[in-house]
C-alpha cells in the first residue's frame, strides 16, 4: 500500500475510533441532561482514546509517550470513577433512576452516570483501535444494553447484555480462534458461575436487609473529610452518611451541601421533620407506619412564593426552595396546616402530617414550597392508639426504668407530666457531651444504655432516643422525629444542609404533640460548651450552624493543614513508581536473570562483564554454560545499556527470559 | 508451577465487577444476578484452572539420543487430560530446534474431558551445533484471561559434532614442507636443554648423562634426566570470519571449515604429531599432542562461533608451518571489504614475497564456491610465479565433507 494511502487509512481509523467513543458519550450526556464539567469529560475521553490509538499505531518515541500517557490516563479515569462509585449513595442512585425512568433525569448524578458510561466507551474504543471489529460490536452491545437495561429497567436488555458479554468472551481476542474448543473450555466456569450466583442469590433472599451480596469497603468517611460538599455522598435523608446501618449509627458524617434555601420570620427557629419513629425494638427505631392525617396542599404560579394565590404569606409561613438537583420529600413543621407548591412539582404526591410531602419520582431543583402553619394541633387521640407511643418497646431495660423512677416528679395528672419532662431536660443539660462520634457499644448493652450510663456522649439521635424512652417509662406517649433544624438570620433567610440534620422527641402533652429539645448544644447560649475542643467533626458542624467557636477563632491563624505536605510527596512518589515500573517493564526480570548468570559463570572462573565487557563475557560464558542463551542476553543487555532506539522489544525480552 | 497475572485484565475485571456490584438490585433480579455473576465465573474459572493443571499429563520421546550430523530426530509428544470435565484452554510451546528446521512452535491443547493428543515432528540435524528439541513450556489460561498457570519443562539438548573425515598420510607433508621438526621423531625426544631432575646412576646407562659435579661432591654417581621437547609441527589457524550470508549457505561453509580443522587435528594427534590450534584473530595457542587433547577439544567444538572479524594474522608469521582454514572471501567486496581489515588475497601476496605464506584451505559458502575457485586459481598462478610451495586448496561444501580429502591430501 502506498505511503499516502497508509496515512489516509490511519487517519480514517483514528477518526472512526474517536467518533465511536466520543459521540455515544455526548448522546448519552444529552439524553440524561448531565450537568458538570462535561467539556473536561469529553476532552479526557478523547485524549485517552487518542493516546491508546497512537500508542498502538505509530512507531518511534511518540509511541512510548502515548502508551505511557494512555496507561496513566486510563488508571486515573478508572480510579476517579471507582472512588465516586464507592462513595455515591444508593438512595441517591435509586432516586435518580426513578427520574431517569420518567425521562426527567438531570444534574450531577447524570454527569456521574456519564462518567461510568465514558469508561465503557473507552473500553470499546480500545477494541476499535486494535481493529477487533467483532469484539467491538459485542462489547458495545453488552455495555449499551447493560446501561439501557439498568436505567430503563428493561430485563430483556439485561439479558441481551449478558448474551453479548458471553459471545464477547467466546470470541475473546486473547482466546483461541477455535470456537468449539473455547466453548468447551468456558462451559464449566460459565455453568458453574450461573449456578453459584443463583445459590448466592437464594441465600441472600433470607437476608433482605442487605442490598449487595458482596460488601465492598466504604471509603466515604475518609472522602468526606476532603470534599464534604461532594454531591454524591449525601444520602437521601439529606444529611450525609451514617455508620452502622441496621442498628443505631455509632457516628454520622454530615454533608456541607445545601439542600433547601429557606425564608421565613427573622431569627426564628424551625424543626422540619419528614420521618417519625415510634417502635423501639431494643436495637434501632422502626419508622412509624401511621402516616397521620392527609395534609392539604395546593399550587401557586411560577412567579414566586409571595403573594400566594388564595392565601397571603403570613409572617410565620416558611418558604422552602429546593437547591439540590433532586429530592424525594419536603419536610414539614409540627404545626404545618397546609402546603403550597410551585407548578413544577411532580404529579404524584403523598402529603401526610407525619411524613410531610413525598414525591414519586423525586422533585427537581427549583421546586418551591410554602409551609403554612395553623394553630397548635390539639387532637384527642384515642387511648389504645396512644398506648403504642407509651410503650418503651423491646426488652425493657431495668437501668433505664430505674433512671426514670429517679427522675419522676411528685404530683398527679398533666402537671406531674410537665414536671417530669422538665426533669428530663435538666438531666440531659448536665454531664453529657455532644459529639458526632457516639462510640462503640458493648455487646451486652443497648446503644441507649451505653449512651446514658457508659459513654454519656452522642449526637441528637441519642439524646432524642433516650428522651423518648425515658418519657415512655414515665407513662407519657412520645415519638422521635427526624429531619432538619434551621435557624433563620436577621433577614429571615437560611439554608438547610447536612449540618442541619437533627432528631428530636415529640411528646403528647396536654392533648397535643409538642416537640422538645434535649440536645444541650442546641439549647444553651454557648453550643460549644458541650463538645470537646479536639472533636473536629462536631466543631465543624456547630461552626456551620452557629458561627466560629470563640476559642477556635483565635487559633485559626495558627492552624496549619498538614495534609498537602504529606499527600503531595506521596502522590508524586506513587506517580514516579508507576512511571518507573512502566519504563522498566520486562527488563527488570532480564537484568535479574543476567545477574544470576554472571554470578554462576563467575564461580566457574569467567570474569564478569564489568571487567571484560558483555561480548567477551558471552563468548567465555557460553563455553562454561552452553545451555543458557548467553549471547541473546548479552546482546539485549548491550542494547539496554548503550543503544539509542529502538530498544529491544518485549517479545525478544520474553523469549530471552524463556530461553 | 508458576502463576502469571495479567494486571490490565485484572484491573478491568475489578472495575467491571465493582460497577456491576453497585448496580445490584437497581433493576430487578437480573441486575443482582449480573452483579455476582462475574466474580462467580472467576471463582469457577480458577477451580477449573487448578484441576486442568492437575489432570494434565504428557510424555515425550526422541528417536535418537545422540544424533550425528545429517541424522533426523523424530520427536513425539503425547498429552492427555485425565479429567472427565472440560479443562481450561492450554498450550504447549516447543523449543526452536534451529532456524533451518520448519516446525510448529506451539500446539493448543484439547479442552475436552479425557482427550489425548499426539504431536510429532522430525528435526533434521543437518549442521554442527546445539539442537534444543522438545517441550519447553505448557500453560493453562483461565476463561477470563486474567490468570495463567505455566510449567517450564527442562529442554533436551542434543550436541551435533562436526563430521570427521579420514585423512591419509599426505597431510603430513603440510608439516614437513615448512622445514620444521620431523613429525613423529621430533615430538617426544629428550631435549638436553630441559633439565628435570637427577637420579642415581643405573647400570647400562649412557655415561653422557652423568652428573659429574654431583658425583664429585657426594661420591655417588648420578644421572641427569632431561625433559622432552614438545615442539609443534604444524599450526592450524581457523578463521572465525562471520559470513554475510545466512542460513544453509553460511552453516555449510562453517561446518566444512570446522570439519576440516578437526579432521586434521584428529589425524595428527593420532600420529602423535604435535599441532597448535589458533582460533580467529586470537593470540591464544592450544597445543594438541595426544588423542586425549583432541577429544577434549572436539567435545567443545559446538561452541565454536564464527563471530570474530579480526584478521587471522597469526597464520602469516614467519618460521612456522601453518594451515589457515577460512570461510573468508579471498577478495572482499563492498561491506565485506570494510569489515575485513585486510584482504586475504593481498595478505597472501605479501606473505609470498616474504616467504612466509601459509597453507590455505578455503571453505566458501556454496553460493560463492565457483567465484572463489577463480580467485584461488589466480592466486595459485601468482604463487607459481613467485616460487611459493604452500598448498592452496578449496573445499566445496556442495561435494560434502569428503572434498576435504581432495583438498588437503591429493
Amino acid at each position: 500500500m502506498p505511503f499516502a494511502h497508509k496515512r489516509l487509512a490511519l487517519i480514517l481509523h483514528y477518526l472512526l475510533a474517536l467518533a465511536f467513543t466520543v459521540i455515544p458519550l455526548a448522546v448519552f450526556s444529552l439524553l440524561v441532561r448531565a450537568e458538570g464539567p462535561l467539556a473536561a469529560l469529553y476532552i479526557l475521553t478523547a485524549l485517552c482514546i487518542s493516546c491508546i490509538f497512537f500508542g498502538r499505531s505509530i512507531k518511534g518515541p511518540v509511541q512510548k509517550l502515548c502508551f505511557l500517557l494512555s496507561v496513566l490516563l486510563g488508571l486515573a479515569a478508572v480510579c476517579i470513577v471507582l472512588v465516586q462509585v464507592n462513595v455515591s449513595r444508593r438512595s441517591l442512585a435509586e432516586a435518580w433512576l426513578e427520574l431517569a425512568r420518567s425521562g426527567r433525569a438531570f444534574g450531577f448524578f447524570s454527569f456521574f452516570a456519564a462518567e461510568i458510561y465514558a469508561l465503557f466507551c473507552i473500553a470499546q474504543g480500545n477494541l476499535l483501535c486494535m481493529k477487533k471489529w467483532k469484539a467491538f460490536i459485542l462489547c458495545a452491545l453488552a455495555a449499551n444494553s447493560l446501561c439501557a437495561g439498568i436505567i430503563l429497567n428493561v430485563p430483556a436488555l439485561l439479558v441481551l447484555s449478558l448474551l453479548s458479554a458471553f459471545l464477547f468472551f467466546l470470541l475473546s481476542p486473547s482466546g483461541s480462534t477455535d470456537i468449539l474448543r473455547r466453548l468447551k473450555s468456558v462451559s464449566f466456569p460459565l455453568a458453574g458461575g450461573i449456578l453459584l450466583s443463583i445459590a448466592l442469590m437464594l441465600l441472600n433472599a433470607y437476608n433482605p436487609g442487605a442490598a449487595h451480596i458482596f460488601k465492598t469497603p466504604d471509603f466515604t468517611a475518609f472522602f468526606i473529610r476532603f470534599a464534604p460538599s461532594f454531591p454524591l455522598i449525601r444520602d437521601i435523608p439529606g444529611y450525609g452518611i451514617s455508620m452502622g446501618e441496621g442498628e443505631m449509627p455509632s457516628s454520622v458524617t454530615l454533608s456541607n451541601r445545601t439542600l433547601f434555601a429557606v425564608r421565613g420570620e427573622p431569627y426564628s427557629v424551625h424543626y422540619l421533620s419528614a420521618t417519625k419513629y415510634v417502635v423501639w425494638n431494643g436495637v434501632f427505631w422502626l419508622e412509624d407506619t401511621n402516616e397521620g392525617d392527609l395534609l392539604p396542599y395546593g399550587y401557586f404560579g411560577d412567579e414566586g412564593i409571595a403573594p400566594l394565590p388564595g392565601a397571603a404569606l403570613s409572617g410565620s409561613t416558611l418558604a422552602l426552595e429546593l437547591v439540590e438537583d433532586f429530592y424525594s420529600s419536603i419536610p414539614i413543621e409540627l404545626n404545618t396546616e397546609r402546603v403550597e407548591l410551585s407548578s413544577d412539582a411532580p404529579v404524584k404526591i403523598k402529603a401526610t402530617r407525619n411524613k410531610g410531602l413525598r414525591f414519586e419520582p423525586s422533585a427537581r431543583r427549583g421546586l418551591k414550597a410554602a409551609l403554612i402553619p395553623g394553630a397548635a394541633s390539639t387532637s384527642s387521640e384515642d387511648a389504645s392508639f396512644l398506648s403504642t407511643y407509651a410503650n418503651p418497646g423491646g426488652e425493657r431495660s431495668l437501668r433505664i426504668s430505674a433512671l426514670a423512677r429517679d427522675l419522676t416528679a411528685d404530683g398527679t395528672g398533666p402537671e406531674k407530666d410537665r414536671r417530669y419532662i422538665q426533669n428530663l431536660l435538666d438531666y440531659f443539660s448536665t454531664g453529657y457531651t455532644y459529639s458526632l462520634q457516639a462510640g462503640k457499644k458493648q455487646k451486652k448493652e443497648s446503644a441507649i444504655e451505653h449512651f446514658l450510663f457508659t459513654e454519656k456522649k452522642g449526637f441528637c439521635l441519642y439524646f432524642a432516643s433516650a428522651f423518648v424512652l425515658l418519657a415512655r417509662e414515665g407513662g407519657i406517649p412520645a415519638r422521635m422525629a427526624e429531619g432538619f433544624r434551621v435557624s433563620l438570620d436577621e433577614k429571615g433567610s437560611g439554608t438547610i444542609s447536612g449540618n442541619n440534620a437533627h432528631a428530636w422527641p415529640e411528646v403528647y402533652l396536654d392533648g397535643a404533640w409538642r416537640l422538645f429539645e434535649p440536645t444541650p448544644a442546641f439549647t444553651q447560649t454557648d453550643p460549644f460548651a458541650y463538645s470537646k475542643n479536639s472533636d473536629s467533626e462536631t466543631k465543624r458542624q456547630l461552626e456551620a450552624l452557629f458561627g466560629p467557636a470563640p476559642a477556635a477563632a483565635k487559633k485559626t491563624g495558627a492552624l496549619i493543614n498538614w495534609t498537602p505536605f504529606f499527600a503531595l510527596p506521596a502522590a508524586g512518589l506513587a506517580l514516579f513508581s508507576i512511571i518507573r515500573v512502566l519504563l522498566n517493564r520486562g527488563t527488570k526480570k532480564l537484568r535479574r536473570k543476567a545477574a544470576r548468570l554472571v554470578r554462576r559463570c563467575r564461580k566457574k572462573g569467567v570474569p564478569g562483564p564489568e571487567i571484560t565487557g558483555w561480548t567477551a563475557w558471552a563468548n567465555a560464558a557460553c563455553i562454561v554454560n552452553p545451555k543458557a542463551d548467553v549471547h541473546e542476553i548479552s546482546r539485549i543487555m548491550i542494547e539496554l545499556a548503550f543503544s539509542e532506539k529502538p530498544l529491544p522489544t518485549a517479545e525478544r525480552i520474553r523469549q530471552a527470559l524463556r530461553g | 508451577m508458576r502463576l502469571r497475572v495479567k494486571p490490565l485484565a485484572l484491573l478491568s475485571f475489578f472495575t467491571i465487577s465493582f460497577i456491576l456490584n453497585t448496580f445490584s438490585g437497581l433493576s430487578g433480579v437480573l441486575s443482582t444476578l449480573l452483579s455476582i455473576l462475574l466474580p462467580a465465573v472467576l471463582v469457577c474459572s480458577l477451580v477449573q484452572l487448578v484441576y486442568s493443571s492437575l489432570s494434565f499429563t504428557f510424555h515425550q520421546t526422541f528417536s535418537n539420543d545422540h544424533p550425528l550430523k545429517g541424522e533426523v530426530v523424530r520427536y513425539e509428544l503425547h498429552t492427555a487430560n485425565e479429567s472427565i470435565l472440560p479443562v481450561a484452554e492450554g498450550i504447549c510451546l516447543f523449543s526452536a530446534p534451529g532456524q533451518l528446521n520448519a516446525f510448529r512452535d506451539s500446539m493448543p491443547l484439547s479442552t475436552g474431558g479425557g482427550d489425548s493428543q499426539v504431536y510429532t515432528e522430525e528435526i533434521r540435524c543437518a549442521y554442527r551445533g546445539t539442537y534444543i528439541i522438545g517441550l519447553s513450556l505448557y500453560s493453562f489460561k483461565e476463561s477470563l484471561g486474567i490468570f495463567q498457570l505455566e510449567e517450564t519443562i527442562e529442554r533436551r539438548v542434543f550436541y551435533v559434532f562436526p563430521e570427521l573425515v579420514k585423512l591419509n598420510s599426505n597431510i603430513e607433508r603440510l608439516a614437513r614442507s615448512s622445514g620444521a621438526d620431523q613429525p613423529g621423531s621430533a615430538a617426544s625426544e629428550d631435549d638436553i636443554t630441559i633439565f628435570e631432575y637427577i637420579r642415581e646412576m643405573q647400570a647400562g646407562r649412557s655415561a653422557r648423562r652423568i652428573a659429574w659435579k654431583r658425583w664429585a661432591a657426594t661420591g655417588i654417581p648420578g644421572e641427569i634426566i632431561h625433559g622432552q621437547s614438545r615442539s609443534s609441527a604444524l599450526t592450524v589457524v581457523l578463521d572465525l570470519w562471520p559470513l554475510e550470508c545466512q542460513g544453509a549457505d553460511r552453516l555449510a561453509a562453517e561446518d566444512m571449515a570446522v570439519s576440516a580443522l578437526f579432521s586434521v587435528l584428529q589425524y595428527l594427534s593420532r600420529e602423535l604429531i604435535p599441532v597448535t590450534m589458533v582460533l580467529g584473530g586470537d593470540e591464544k595457542r592450544t597445543l594438541i599432542d595426544s588423542s586425549d587433547d583432541f577429544t577434549r577439544l572436539y567435545d567443545q567444538s559446538t561452541n565454536i562461533i564464527f563471530s570474530d572479524t579480526r584478521f587471522p594474522s597469526s597464520a602469516f608469521l614467519p618460521g612456522q608451518a601453518t594451515l589457515l582454514i577460512t570461510t573468508r572471501p579471498l577478495i572482499g567486496k563492498g561491506q565485506e571489504n570494510v569489515r575485513a581489515n585486510t584482504d586475504l588475497f593481498t595478505a597472501f601476496e605479501h606473505a609470498l614475497t616474504r616467504g612466509c605464506e601459509p597453507h590455505m584451505l578455503i571453505c566458501p559458502p556454496p553460493s560463492r564456491a565457483d567465484e572463489e575457485r577463480k580467485y584461488l586459481d589466480t592466486l595459485i598462478e601468482r604463487q607459481a610465479e613467485n616460487g611459493g610451495k604452500a598448498r592452496l586448496a578449496l573445499a566445496d561444501s556442495r561435494r560434502g565433507a569428503e572434498d576435504i580429502i581432495n583438498a588437503l591430501c591429493s
